[in-house]
């Protein structure tokens, strides 16, 4: 809990409570036992000083119990209990002390415990009020600010996530791809363009996470491949066997893209050594993407992000993924929905 | 002025191969590679050329392996469709960092920075031999 920073707050207050009590409510009350100014103000002083004291410690206390905005209502519930019984019973106890002992030399009656009280009251309330008025109102203030900030970092992993699917270094890949075959064959630069720009509104169109059937996605994949065969020729190689009963099989959308994409970015492709994927089901819907094991010399500088997001997205449905290694050859399977 | 390419993807090589021979008339291009592996084995059978235009992402890894497994005499021209790695190209004998798909202007104003650079340095090699 932030400290009380009410220093100055209590050294002008106090005093000025003290004076403007002495003059409104006991004004007349000075004048029967004739004392002088500096002495009233002296009594009124000390009495305000205790009173002042003691509620601060009612809102120190009733703050941490109930410090969050969410809590206000509580805290002002209990705060005004508190603030109220206590300074009754402090007032109680003051004026029976002047009762008892015949301090100003008059008899003190019900209605002069009732006024003390009264008057305590209203300076503690509204003293009390102004402490939760400025808590509360920073409090909000913090809470707009909160909510600001959660607004911007939620647009930023929303950013970071399409610049993840976009991927400017496929796309810059595929462009210079592009670019080559515009000279040499404009019916197959045709071709590809068509497939880059499936590729992308897919890309773009998916982000969002929603499940999508395995038809649509193979489409994409389809697309995806043809551009990667573009470019690597025939050091890359692909397989599609999928069972037409799993072809309505629910999976989060670019998750075979991102499979074939870690193949294509770990892997040695060369015309000698050719990367070879296979995408297929088996008969339990497994769905797998494998491919031969023949790692880049030296590991690129990989963030892990890919597979583990498959993983997340998988416990996240509550289904089971899978990764292991087996005869020389690299198998991601995931269990899909139906 | 001998030019060497190293890129994975065919295509690329091609359009290269095609750039160069328009952009640069004497320019020899003395062969072109792929990997890693490939471009270690070309340079040590082969006199350094010298001009190497270097792609970074081979199709066995990234070409800056090729630094620590051979001495390159070459001087080197980037081209690669990765921005992040222009510092780590700075520590290589290198004199541009071209960004795919490669632009005419670009390749063009590489290809003369190495002249220019060569100019100035040819004459200063000889004054040095003389003053030994």
């Amino acid at each position: 809990m932030e400290k009380l920073n009410d220093k100055w707050y209590r050294i002008i207050g106090i005093p000025a409570v003290a004076l403007v009590s002495n003059i409104i409510f006991y004004y007349d009350m000075n004048k029967r036992h004739g004392f002088s100014f500096w002495m009233d103000y002296l009594y009124s002083l000390v009495t305000a000083f205790i009173i002042w004291e003691v509620n601060r410690q009612i809102i120190i206390y009733t703050r941490k119990k109930f410090s969050s905005y969410r809590q206000s209502i509580k805290r002002i519930k209990w705060t005004a209990i508190g603030i109220v019984s206590i300074t009754t019973i402090i007032v109680f106890l003051i004026s029976l002390f002047y009762d008892v002992t015949d301090y100003w030399g008059y008899d003190y009656t019900a209605e002069n415990y009732l006024y003390n009280i009264f008057a305590a009251l209203t300076y503690a309330v509204i003293i009390g009020g102004i402490y939760e008025a400025i808590y509360y109102f920073r409090k909000w203030k913090n809470i707009e600010v909160e909510a600001e900030m959660l607004k911007k970092e939620n647009l930023q992993s929303q950013l970071d996530s399409l610049k993840q699917q976009v991927n400017p270094h496929f796309l810059f890949n595929s462009l210079n791809t592009l670019s080559s075959l515009m000279r040499k064959d404009v019916n197959k630069a045709e071709k590809f363009l068509d497939e880059l720009s499936k590729v992308y509104r897919y890309l773009l169109r998916n982000n969002e996470g929603e499940l999508i059937n395995l038809t649509t996605e193979l489409q994409f994949i389809e697309s995806f491949v043809h551009l990667l065969k573009t470019r690597y020729g025939d050091a890359l190689q692909m397989t599609i066997s999928v069972d037409e009963v799993a072809k309505n099989l629910l999976l989060p959308p670019l998750t075979l893209q991102l499979l074939v994409e870690n193949a294509v970015k770990h892997n040695i492709i060369d015309k000698q050594m050719p990367l070879l994927i296979t995408l297929e089901t088996d008969d339990q819907s497994w769905l797998s993407v494998s491919n031969n094991l023949q790692k880049k010399s030296i590991s690129l500088p990989s963030n892990k992000v890919g597979l583990s997001n498959i993983a997340g997205k998988y416990k996240l449905l509550e289904q089971p993924s899978n990764y292991y290694i087996r005869n020389e050859r690299k198998i991601y399977s995931i269990n899909s929905l139906n | 002025m001998t030019v060497l390419i190293v890129e994975d993807e065919e295509l690329a090589v091609e359009k290269l191969e095609h750039m160069v021979a328009e952009i640069e008339k004497e320019a020899e291009l003395v062969g072109s590679v792929s990997s890693i592996k490939g471009t270690v084995e070309w340079l040590n059978k082969n006199d350094a050329p010298d001009i190497i235009l270097l792609d970074i992402e081979l199709s066995d890894g990234q070409s800056f392996e090729i630094f620590k497994q051979t001495e390159v005499e070459s001087t080197v021209i980037f081209t690669t469709s990765y921005d992040e790695y222009a510092i780590k190209a700075f520590k290589v004998n290198s004199i541009d960092y071209l960004l795919k798909p490669v632009q005419k202007e670009d390749l063009k104003a590489a290809f003369d920075k190495y002249k220019k650079l060569n100019t100035i340095n040819k004459p200063l090699g000889k004054e040095t031999l003389n003053i030994q």
